[in-house]
Parts: C-alpha cells; structure tokens; sequence
C-alpha cells in the first residue's frame, strides 16, 4: 500500500514561562504520520506527550509558547495560519480525545448537544442533519444512540463515554486524530475494546492516529510504528516491530523491560533513578544519569536522531558512530 | 500567623484604618475641639477653617467634633450589638448542636423565620413593634444577627461530633458542657472571630441605613448616617456636610472588611476560608449578609 | 423532582406559618388597642359598647391562639385590616404601590447582572490585569459604600449637572437609571468577585480544552460552556442577594422619592400605622420566601447532575 504522508511535524518545540524559569516542555521533535497508519508516542510521565498533542492543535495553555518548528497537515503549515482559521482545523481537520472520557464533555449540557453544537460549527448543515449525521457516528461506534444522545456525560459508563468521545472526535471525517492516553482510565476489558474500536475505525475511516500512551502493550496491539519521547526529546523512532523487537536506546530497552508483557520470563525492572526535574534537565542526554550504559561524551551535546537501521532511528552515541567520533574526541580534548 | 497577616498590604491597610478610628472613638472627648451636640443658629454652615476645621452644620454645630463623637457612637454601639449577638448567638449554635432533637429543631426553626425575612424587612419589623429609636435599633440588629452565628456554631459542633476524640474524651469521662467548652469551642472560635470582624462592618452599614432613615439615632446624636440625612437640603450648596460622614462610614466598613479578609487568610480555620482567590467564596453562603441595610 | 418539590414545600408551611405568627404578634405586642385606634379614627365614641363590636369586627376575641387563627383567615382572604392613618384597605394600598417598588428591584437586578457578569468575566479572562484590579476594587467599593450615601452622590454629582437623568419620583427610563444603579451596584461588587474565582476555576476544567479542540469559537467556549458551569454555584448565594434586592428598596426609595412600598412601611412605623408594616412584612416575606424556592428549583434544572443524579446509573 502507498503510504500517504497526512501531518508532518519538524522541529517542534514548546516551552513554558513559569516563575521557576523555562521548562522546555518539548524541544525540537519530527516525526510524520501516514495515512491508516498508527503512531504511538511513548514515553514516562512528564516526558512531554500532552504537550506534543496541544502544540499540534495550537492549544498550549498559558504560561505555554510554541517556540519552533512546523505542523504541515498535507502541505500547509498549521503554525502560520491566522486564528480564525486554525480554529477551522480543529475538530475538523485535526480532533482530540482526552484521557479522561468525562473531560471530554461538558457535564451540564448533553452529549447529543455538544455533537450537534460541533457539527454545526464547521458544516453549513441544517440541524436536523447534524441531529442524523450524530445518531450515525453514535451507532457506528457501537452505542445505542438515541439513549446516548439524550443522556447527560455522567449517566454513562466509563466505557461508553469513550466510545462517545471517540465518535464525536471522528464526527466530522478529520484527517487526524490524536488519542492522549484514550484508555488509562478504564478497566483492563474496557481497555482491549475501546483499542478494538480504534483499530476498527482506523481501518474503516481515512484518517492517521497519533495514539499517546504509556501503555507498551496497548502500543504494541494497534501501533504500526512507535516514537519513545524522553524529557521533551524523541529517543528512538520506527516501525513497531523493529523498536519493540530490537529495541537501540537505553531507555527504550529499560521501559521494555520494566514491563510485565516484554520482561518476558526475566525479574521486572522498573527504569532506575528519578525522572529528570523539567527545569534542570540534565546537560547531553538527558538519559544519561539512569543510564546503565552511559559514555563519557554523553553529558557534552544531546545526540542527534540518526538511523540506525532503514527507518529505525535511535539518538544515542552507542549507535551513532559519528557522533562518538567527533564529539568523543571533544570529550576527550576537554 | 502575626507576620503573614502583617505582611498583607490589604490586611495591614484594615488594621490601621480599624486601630485609628478605634483610638478616635476613645479619645474623641480629648480630640473634640467643641460639644457635638448643642445648637447655635448664629454659627449656622461656616467655612472650614480656623475654629472649626470642617465648618459648622445646618445647626451650627462644628461638624469635626461631630465626626470624631460620631466613631463613638457608630463603634461604640455596633460592638454592644456585636456582644449580644455572640452571648445569643454562640451558645444557640453550640445548644441546637449538642443537644439536637426537639431544641434544635425549636432553634433551628426560629432561624429559619427569621431568615424568611429579607434582612433589613425583619428589622423595620423589630422597629415597627418597638418604635424607632437608638436601642430598638439595636435590638432589631440583635435580634437579626444571632442568626449566622447559630448556623455556623452549630454546623461545628456537628461535624465535630462526628470526630473521634470527643468520643475518646467521653470514654475517657469528661461529660456534656466541658466537653464542648474543651474541644468544640477552640474550633469554633477562629471562625467566628473572622465573622465578628467582618460583621462589625456589617453592623455599621446597617446601623447608619437605619439612622438615615430616622429609626436608629435621634438627634441630637451625633450619628454618621443621621448626618447625612440632616444634610440632604444642603446637599449641593454645602456638599461637605454630607461626603464627610459618608465617607466616613464607607472608610469604617472598608477597614473591617479589610481586617475580616486578612484574618480569614491568617487563621485558615479548616475549610472556612478558602485560597486567597476564593476569598469572596467563602464569605457570602454563611455571612449574615446584612447587606440588605447597604 | 416531584418529591423534592413536595419536600420543600412542606417545610415551608411552618416556615410561613412562623412568619404570619411573627407577624400578628406585632398587634399584640404594640401598646394601644386596635380597637379603641379605630373608633378615634372613625369618630365613634369610645364606650364599651363600640369597643366591643369594634373588637369582635376585628377578631380580637378569645385567647391568643384563636385571634391568630381568626387573623390568618382574614389574611387568607385578603383582609389585611386597615391603615390607622389614612384608614384605606392595607392590601389595596400596598398593591398599589407594590408595583413601583417591583420595578425598582428589577431594575437593580438588571443592574446587577450586568455589572457582576460584564466585570466578573473580564476579570476572569484577564486575571492580574488593569481590568482585574479595577474589579478587585470595585467589590471593595461596593462592600463598603452605604447605599444611600452613594445614591446621593449620584445625584448630586450625576443627576443634577446632567439634563436627561431625573432624581425625583416615577418616570421612564431616565428615572429608574440612578436607583437601579444604586441598589445594584453594591450587590453587583461581590458576585463580580464570586464569578471571577468561579470562572477562573471552570476555564482550568479539560473540557473546556475540549470544547476548544473541537474548534468552538472562543465566544461559545466561553459564554456558552464555561459562564453555564461557572454560574452554578452562584445560583445557590442568589436567593440571599434577593433578600438585599427587597431591602434594599427601602433605602433607595428613601433617597430617590420613589412611591414604593417601602416609604410607606418606613412611614407606618413613624406613624405606628401597625397593619401597615404587617401588611409589608407579610407580602415582603412571600415574595422572599417563592423566589428562594423558585432560586433552588432553577439550580437543580442547572445542573442535571443534581436533577438527574439519583435516578440513573453513573
Ligand atoms: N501549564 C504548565 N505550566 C508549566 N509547565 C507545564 C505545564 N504543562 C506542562 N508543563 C511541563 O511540561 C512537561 C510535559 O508535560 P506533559 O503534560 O506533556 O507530560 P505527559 O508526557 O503528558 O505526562 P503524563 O503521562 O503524566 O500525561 C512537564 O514536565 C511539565 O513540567
Ligand atoms: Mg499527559
């Protein structure tokens, strides 16, 4: 199957201006998504996933600035456009599931309403039309959508509000969808059949998921390739089978084996030390004080992103040769 | 505690406006160039300025005597209704919550109709049996503001009823009253401390709605709000006779308001006052809310 | 919903019925005899004869349980007495003034809303601005001002110089302008205050982020899905501005000449005209006492989690 490139994101950086001093939420992050295809953005709590997901949809809350970069959905960049037509984008082009099914909806209005409401918004349909168009994506993701419909937020369960929120993100055919930890509030169960859904309207609909987890076993169900963020920075990048098969960068390869379903057969470890405060990260590899494997050169100039092997990619002097050439022999000149 | 109310402009602002009128109102017969009270036609609305700083009102009395008898008056008489107040209102409160049953519900209801009034309509009540009049004025204003005090005193000693050390201490033997007087009132005493202060204010506001309106003081007294009003045929030849008292009021209840918002961010009773975002939150559902007298 | 209403209604009748007892004590309290009033009035002679008609016409017989409940049937009825000054049915004559002192309370309401909504959201919007300290001070203003102090600055500073704004008595707009600001300013400060802290507090609420992510314009995010949670919790403390709304007019009818029925309750008690003031005080008290529980059904229509909450599963 062609691939076909829908978002492709260049050097994005977000940064917040707290009285404590800048934290570099997410500094300087590529990766592109392709049309039906899944990319899961992983990483630890903190790393910068959200964030990623706000800056995409340019809805960084304050004291937050995105300070570089590209968001190019096909072959407009969505940090150039003015206000008023970034708001076009969203829920239209580019929509956003949260992790919590109940911050999805507004509590006091109902769920048929806040559909309707977002249809019309963006398509010049009577309301009538909206009224259908919303049974269907209710129907089609499984709900019974006249009771839903009528129903306020809390009066459905956990499970069916996230279907909800599934459909009235997917209500308007956007080109992207962005999932940020659309399961960890619910049950194991729960969790398999809202990954089903997804995985069944990715393969039905036209559209990219950017699933944010840190869920490995939920990456590794419906993610076709995987980006593990680390302070900000994506680490390594790939397709699922080579970063979770063969995985390159240290921290990778702790968060795989601090997991019960890749520990396979050996002790479970979780990833060591603390996790890096946001405001004083580390100089180099921000990984490097929990890494096991740490080089000299690593606390000098974070490593650049490089292929390892055809579209696995790894930024870690370990497999970056060039980079422990040139910068090793900095280190050790200094 | 002391240093981080201190430290608060805004609180520090209300304890010296609430210190220098309570010094006022002490000394007001040493300050007092003049007697407040006796008429003298032939000095009748003289000009600010040597023997009368603010001038002389329509009566020829000087208006600064006036002013600074008028911090006796207005402080003098909201702390007296202040005091009846919590010697009512306290043990209502700590009644009603111990005891529960038939005397709460007795307590309790008598709230509720009081409550069923707007403030200032119970008051004109109170004052429609009684007279108009300085003590029928404070009566009314008594009779009113026990109310919040029952309410929040009893919703203490409630919750605190739940606790488990009150149960310890009844194990441990100490009985009915001591009990309270041991663990609840320590409890109580910060919230209402707060309320107290803000309520002065309140009391002032009310106090001087009801002098304007020639229920509360009687001439010859010299009472802010009655002042304004005795001003009202001067008000555009002679506006100062009214904008003084006036402004003298509002400056009074802005310091306690001030004073209660400071305390309540520095006693931090728990739960009874919130950030200091929500400062305004916290005060209205269980604040008198004399404001109907504003 | 039913039962709740049934609920609430039912602690209502003691309530009111407190209320009228409080009421007609004020006869019974006051010294003097309604009935000996009422014969001086009317010119009759005061012999014991006339006295006793006059007390039987006015249910005074009996023990104290029986006038009372003679009372209330006679109130039941519409029959509030008569005015011991100008000896005109109480009831007609506070109905006839009792719209001029509506429109006044209206007038402050509107006053209020606008004032508390239109300082309270850009507060909120702009927290620790220009816009945010003028409404910080405004509150502190409002707080702190008595009404009738501010009600004659505005006429001595607004009224008198301008052409347009009248001061004196009924009229149209331009006589309800300055005492509807006067009675609505003060209460208008502190909501303006609750709105701000509360909107601040909904504007942090994901879902707010949502509704932005679903591409809403900023002016639906706002006023529609944050004001309506924001003013949730305000309702419950609107019931008490109510009650400052009623008193209130007393003041500004005073200050503004207004013909409402609080310058009559405030002249009964000069004049000891006592079925005058119970009269106020009873139609004061219901209208109090119906908004409150109009005020309590609207905030549990508000927010459906309370309407809705313990019937359904969630
Ligand atoms: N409003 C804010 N103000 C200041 N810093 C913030 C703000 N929001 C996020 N950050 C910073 O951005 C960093 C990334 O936060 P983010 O929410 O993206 O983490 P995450 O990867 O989504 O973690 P989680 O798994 O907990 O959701 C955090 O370290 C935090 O310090
Ligand atoms: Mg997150």
């Amino acid at each position: 199957m062609p691939q076909r490139t829908v978002l492709h994101v260049k050097g994005l950086s977000t940064s917040f201006n707290t009285p404590e001093g800048i934290v570099r939420a997410v500094d300087g992050i590529s990766f592109t998504l392709q049309q039906n295809r899944c990319l899961a953005l992983i990483g630890e709590s903190g790393a910068g996933k959200s964030v990623t997901a706000l800056s995409l949809l340019r809805l960084v809350p304050v004291p937050g600035k995105i300070t570089g970069g590209q968001v190019c959905l096909e072959d407009c960049d969505l940090l150039k456009l003015p206000t008023a037509a970034m708001r076009t984008i969203r829920g239209k082009e580019m929509a956003l599931i949260f992790q919590d099914p109940l911050a999805s909806f507004n509590p006091v209005i109902t769920v048929g309403s806040q559909f309707v409401e977002t249809i019309l918004t963006h398509e010049p349909v009577s309301k009538a039309t909206a009224r259908k168009m919303t049974f269907a994506k209710l129907t089609g993701v499984g709900l019974p959508a006249e009771q839903v419909y009528h129903s306020y937020p809390f009066q459905l369960s956990g499970g069916m509000r996230q279907r909800a929120a599934i459909a009235l993100a997917l209500a308007l055919q956007p080109r992207v969808l962005i999932a940020d930890e659309p399961i960890s509030f619910l049950d194991v169960t729960l969790q398999l059949q809202i990954l089903g859904e997804l995985k069944r309207q990715l393969e039905e609909n036209r559209f990219t998921l950017l699933l944010i987890t840190h869920d490995l076993a939920a990456a590794s169900t419906i993610a076709d390739d995987v980006a593990v963020i680390y302070a900000g920075r994506i680490v390594e990048q790939g397709p699922l089978q080579q970063v979770f098969g063969r995985p390159k960068h240290p921290y990778t390869n702790a968060l795989l084996r601090s997991h019960p379903s890749f520990g396979r057969g050996r002790r479970l470890e979780p990833v060591e030390g603390p996790s890096p405060s946001p405001l004083h990260l580390p100089a180099g590899c921000a990984f490097h004080p929990r890494c096991p494997e740490m080089l000299p050169c690593c606390c000098n100039a974070a490593p650049e992103l490089l292929g390892a092997a055809g579209e696995h990619r790894v930024a870690c002097y370990r497999f970056n040769t060039l980079g422990i050439k040139s910068i090793g022999t900095e280190a050790v000149r200094a | 505690m002391g240093h981080r109310f201190l430290r608060d402009p805004a609180s520090l602002t209300g304890f010296l406006i609430v210190g220098l009128l309570l010094l006022t109102a002490l000394f007001a017969p040493l300050l007092a160039p003049h007697d407040p009270e006796p008429v003298s036609l032939a000095e009748r609305l003289l000009a600010p300025g040597g023997e009368y700083p603010l001038g002389t009102d329509g009566l020829g009395r000087c208006l600064f005597s006036r002013m600074l008898y008028g911090a006796r008056v207005t402080l003098g008489y909201a702390f007296v209704v202040l005091m009846v107040t919590l010697f009512v209102g306290i043990p209502a409160g700590l009644l009603a919550g111990y005891c529960g049953g038939f005397i709460d519900g007795v307590i309790m209801r008598l709230v509720d109709i009081i409550l069923a009034f707007p403030n200032l309509v119970f008051a004109l009540v109170v004052l429609g049996i009684l007279g108009p009049g300085l003590l029928n004025a404070m009566l009314a204003l008594a009779m009113l503001s026990w109310v919040s005090y029952a309410r929040i005193v009893r919703g203490i000693v409630l919750s605190i009823k739940e606790k488990e050390y009150i149960a310890a201490a009844r194990v441990s033997g100490s009985r009915g009253f001591v009990l309270i007087w041991r663990h609840v009132l320590p409890n109580v005493l910060p919230p209402v401390a707060i309320l107290a202060t803000l309520d002065l204010g309140k009391l002032v506001l009310a106090f001087s709605t009801l002098s304007f309106l020639g229920l509360g003081a009687q001439p010859p007294t010299p009472e802010w709000g009655m002042m304004i009003n005795d001003a009202r045929p001067f008000m555009q030849t002679f506006p100062r006779l009214m904008i003084i008292p006036g402004a003298a009021i509002a400056l009074t209840v802005l310091g306690f308001n001030l004073l209660g918002d400071g305390l309540r961010d520095a006693l931090d009773p728990q739960g009874y006052a919130g950030p200091a975002d929500r400062r305004e939150e916290t005060r209205l559902p269980n604040a008198p809310a004399l404001k109907g007298g504003a | 919903m039913k039962r709740y209403l049934l609920n609430r209604l039912l602690i209502l009748i003691p309530v009111m019925l407190g209320v009228c007892f409080i009421t007609f004590l004020m006869v019974e309290l006051t010294p003097g005899d309604p009935a000996e009033i009422i014969l001086l009035k009317r010119d009759i002679g005061v012999t014991p004869e006339a006295l006793a008609v006059a007390r039987r016409q006015l249910g005074m017989e009996g023990p104290v349980l029986q006038r009372f409940i003679n009372w209330l049937g006679r109130a039941a009825r519409g029959d509030l007495g008569y005015s011991y000054t100008s000896g005109e049915a109480v009831a007609k004559e506070i109905f006839r003034r009792l719209p001029a002192t509506l429109e006044l309370a209206a007038g402050g309401l509107l006053v209020m809303l606008f004032l508390a909504l239109s300082l309270g959201i850009l507060a909120a919007l702009f927290p620790r601005t220009a816009i945010d300290h003028l409404s910080r001070l405004t509150a502190l203003l409002g707080a702190s001002l008595p009404s009738f102090y501010l009600g004659l600055l505005l006429i001595c500073y607004l009224a008198v110089p301008s052409p347009y704004l009248q001061v004196m008595g009924l009229g149209g707009l331009s006589h309800l302008l300055l005492p509807s600001l006067t009675l609505g300013f003060g209460l208008a400060a502190v909501y303006a205050r609750l709105l701000r802290s509360s909107l601040l507090e909904v504007l942090q609420l994901d879902f707010i982020r949502a509704a932005r992510a679903r591409g809403l314009r900023e002016a639906v995010v706002i006023g529609k899905h944050a004001l309506r949670n924001a003013l949730i919790p305000l309702v419950t403390v609107f019931g008490i501005t109510v009650g400052g709304l009623l008193g209130g007019t007393v003041v500004v009818e005073q200050v503004f000449a207004w013909p409402g029925v609080g310058r009559l309750a405030v002249q009964a008690i000069f004049d000891r005209d006592i079925p005058v003031i119970q009269g106020y005080a009873l139609f004061m008290a219901l209208i109090y006492v119906l908004v409150n529980l109009a005020v309590d059904i609207s905030y549990r229509y508000l927010d459906p989690r309370i309407k809705l909450g313990r019937k359904e599963t969630g």
